[in-house]
């Protein structure tokens, strides 16, 4: 007798809507360009202190120094890393983890697993995460290094040392070459405290990435919560929400955020929250619009008939099927957020001086003399002009891939 | 019509009083108070003393009643127009404000009023032309112009156009030149433009592009309709169906485009007008918070949050005079 088989199909899951989604972005060539830009982008924040730093990755003692020293290899670069920074680097390894994971649960895992799988890695890895900042926190020492090292190899007191890429530091001044142009040391000149600029921008490029994603999470966060609840319930809660709304968005942003500024401490979390609480409005109204369409579904009329937690039917159950409009609001709003940090910091409202920041080195270019130094305005604006340019280009993208109508039309 | 107007005002009461509440919440949310700020760190008063001073004058500002209470006060004052005197400037805070708020005005009606002169043309052109090089060119272009930030273009200009280093074409700061208003009417006017020009283009050009795109967009859609087949059916010809039809229906979205592009540019004249030291509502604000001068501070923002639905009122009733059905739907 031949004994009955249940077939499953292991490889032929077909089309999820999110890979749907991401074969029409990556498609178009633009699009994966952006996409290009924005990991070096990442790159470039993570590794920042080892593509700028005035401290050699390895340098060589001569041999005539004391007898302590001589003759013996040093690594002063990673002495000097604070906590701070390894605590980057392992965010970013455990961020690209779990990027290979999502891709390998698409291709491997159940559907109807996928999100419980999904689920239990990311919370591994925030553990992991977690502890490990906890661990380094504890276990580097905070180091002052003020050796100058070039001077040690031109002296003669180092024989051989491996520098970075761009081998100053983003705090180092040097009155002896201050306001230069482009030129073969500084290869996008120097300000007028002698730092060089493209050490700057390399290091500024994490202020802003951090302020744009931070920034966007707390006001994606807050917009969801917020839209959920007017979405679903409607009526009394709905109207109150909406002229919430309302009210926020007829005050300009802009004001509103420097009036905030004007009162509360300048620090760069303070600045964070700040751009995130006043940009809500946007994600709010979009989930709301979702949700309003959504909440009369028999799926959803299922899950409240179960008697699921509301917590579990808002969130487990609606949102991902109504989170594709704010994903495009959301990569608008990085672009959003990375300019009112620039904006700020222009304005001189944004991070304090030694920090590097896009917007505060613009603000340098047009001496008081009225003097126009151009390379101090043109190369951080157009750090700025890229990365929002990629950013919006990107949101577009997303849309035209979202979108079902354009979807059937191409 | 008169109706749905005196309906729309009312209905800006609640935004308003939203705003203020907005305003002084954010004020009084902040971290330490006016009292501890002006008596500093205590010198030599033994403690007795201190809290005795400090009751005395937290009693003078008012600010030994509760919140609510305190926020009616302010809202009587503000009402009447009222928002204390600037600490930095030594007058009222109104005063200034009506100094400096038609500068900005100027300034915003001069950038829409382009904006809308260039982008309707441009948008119709590339929406009619669609898919050929040079609609390929424009859209580029504007999204370039779209994204390019105006802190960035501000600075670039003023470096280039109004310094000693390259061109010296422009004037690098303020409305006019020293003495101009001796000047007789048109030299006057010439002057002011000459130092308009700069501004207007940084505050201008990225709603411009925005706009132009929203009305390509509008303009396709309506394209795409059936009733534009019928017009060219019955052999109208070209510039009768894009005119006529297919224009004049794509107008409301770009009235209403007024409401996302109004607060924007409130908000940019902050910077425009930081960069070119123009003396607008922008630069009092800058000034303000710089100095930490919370009266002037709070009032801006009000009168911003003020502005901005004026200009939202504006868009409406102009909304209701291109399409009349509006006026009667809304007041059911």
């Amino acid at each position: 007798m031949k004994k009955l088989e249940l077939k499953i199909d292991n490889k032929n899951w077909g089309t999820s809507y999110g890979q749907l989604v991401w074969q029409q972005l990556t498609k178009n060539r633009t699009n994966l360009v952006c996409l290009w830009f924005i990991i070096v982008l990442f790159t470039t924040a993570v590794f920042a202190p080892l593509i700028a730093n005035d401290k050699p990755f390895v340098v060589r003692m001569a041999s005539t120094g004391s007898p302590q020293v001589e003759g013996k290899v040093y690594f002063p670069l990673f002495g000097t890393l604070t906590a701070n920074d390894y605590s980057v680097f392992l965010a970013a390894i455990i961020g690209v983890i779990l990027l290979f994971l999502l891709r390998r649960n698409s291709r491997k895992v159940n559907p109807f697993l996928r999100s419980a799988v999904l689920w239990r890695q990311i919370s591994v890895c925030t553990v992991i995460l977690l502890l490990g900042i906890i661990l380094l926190q504890f276990f580097i020492p905070r180091r002052l290094d003020a050796t100058d090292y070039k001077a040690m190899l031109s002296s003669g007191k180092a024989t051989d040392a491996i520098f970075p890429l761009v081998p100053y530091g983003y705090g180092r001044t040097d009155i002896k070459v201050c306001q230069r142009p482009p030129n073969r040391n500084h290869w996008l000149g120097t300000d007028d405290v002698g730092s060089d600029v493209l050490c700057r921008l390399i290091h500024g490029t994490r202020i802003s990435l951090s302020v744009g994603f931070v920034a966007v999470g707390i006001s994606g966060i807050v917009g969801i919560i917020f839209g959920a609840i007017m979405g679903y319930f409607g009526g009394k809660i709905d109207f109150l929400g909406m002229r919430l709304v309302e009210i926020m968005m007829s005050v300009p942003t802009f004001f509103l955020i420097i009036t905030i500024v004007a009162f509360f401490p300048r620090s760069l979390f303070n600045i964070m929250v700040i751009i995130g609480i006043t940009s809500w409005t946007d994600d709010a109204r979009f989930i709301r619009a979702e949700f309003l369409k959504l909440r009369n579904q028999d799926f959803v009329q299922a899950a409240v008939s179960l008697g699921l937690p509301l917590r579990s039917i808002l969130f487990r159950h609606m949102l991902p099927n109504g989170m594709a409009p704010v994903l495009v609001s959301v990569t608008f709003g990085v672009a959003g957020a990375i300019f009112i940090e620039s904006a700020l910091s222009f304005l001189g409202f944004g991070v304090a001086p030694p920090t590097p920041s896009w917007g505060q080195m613009l603000s340098t270019g047009v001496s008081t003399t009225g003097e126009f130094l151009w390379w101090l305005s043109f190369f951080p604006g157009l750090a700025i002009f890229f990365t929002v340019t990629a950013y919006n280009l990107l949101g577009e993208g997303l849309r035209d891939a979202i979108d079902p109508k354009l979807r059937k039309a191409v | 019509m008169t109706t749905y107007i005196i309906r729309r005002i009312l209905l800006m009461i609640p935004t308003i009083l939203g705003i203020t509440i907005m305003v002084f919440a954010i004020s009084r949310a902040a971290p330490g108070d006016p009292v501890s700020l002006s008596m500093g760190p205590g010198g030599q008063l033994d403690a007795q003393r201190a809290a005795d001073v400090r009751k005395a004058r937290m009693a003078l500002y008012g600010l030994d009643k509760p919140i609510p209470v305190q926020y009616a006060i302010w809202l009587k004052r503000v009402v009447k127009l009222d928002f204390g005197d600037s600490i930095k400037h030594h007058r009222p805070v109104i005063d200034l404000i009506a100094e400096r708020l038609p500068v900005t005005i100027t300034l915003n009606v001069i950038s829409i009023i382009i904006i809308y002169i260039i982008s309707i043309p441009l948008g119709i052109f590339s929406a009619v032309r669609q898919g050929r090089f040079s609609d390929k060119v424009s859209s580029v272009i504007l999204f370039m112009l779209w994204s390019l930030p105006s802190m960035w273009a501000g600075q670039m200009l003023i470096g280039y156009f109004c310094g000693p280093t390259f061109k010296n074409w422009f004037p690098p700061a303020g409305l006019s030149s020293n003495f101009a208003d001796a000047l007789p009417f048109f030299p006057w006017l010439a002057d002011r433009l000459w130092h308009l020009t700069l501004p207007v283009i940084c505050l201008s050009y990225s709603g411009f592009a925005y706009l132009t795109k929203q009305v390509r967009a509008g303009m396709l859609d309506n394209l795409r309709c059936d009733y534009i087949r019928t017009a060219r059916a019955k052999g109208l010809d070209n510039w009768t169906v894009i005119f006529r039809h297919a224009f004049r229906n794509s107008l409301l979205p770009i009235i209403t485009i007024m409401g996302t592009l109004l607060p924007a540019m409130i908000g940019g004249s902050v910077i425009i007008e930081s960069i070119f030291s123009i003396p607008g509502m922008g630069r009092l604000a800058f000034e303000a918070i710089t100095t930490r001068d919370y009266n002037v501070v709070m009032a801006v923002a009000t009168t911003a949050g003020f502005l901005d639905l004026i200009g939202l009122l504006l868009a409406d009733i102009a909304y209701a005079i291109a399409d009349p059905r509006i006026s009667f739907e809304r007041i059911e």
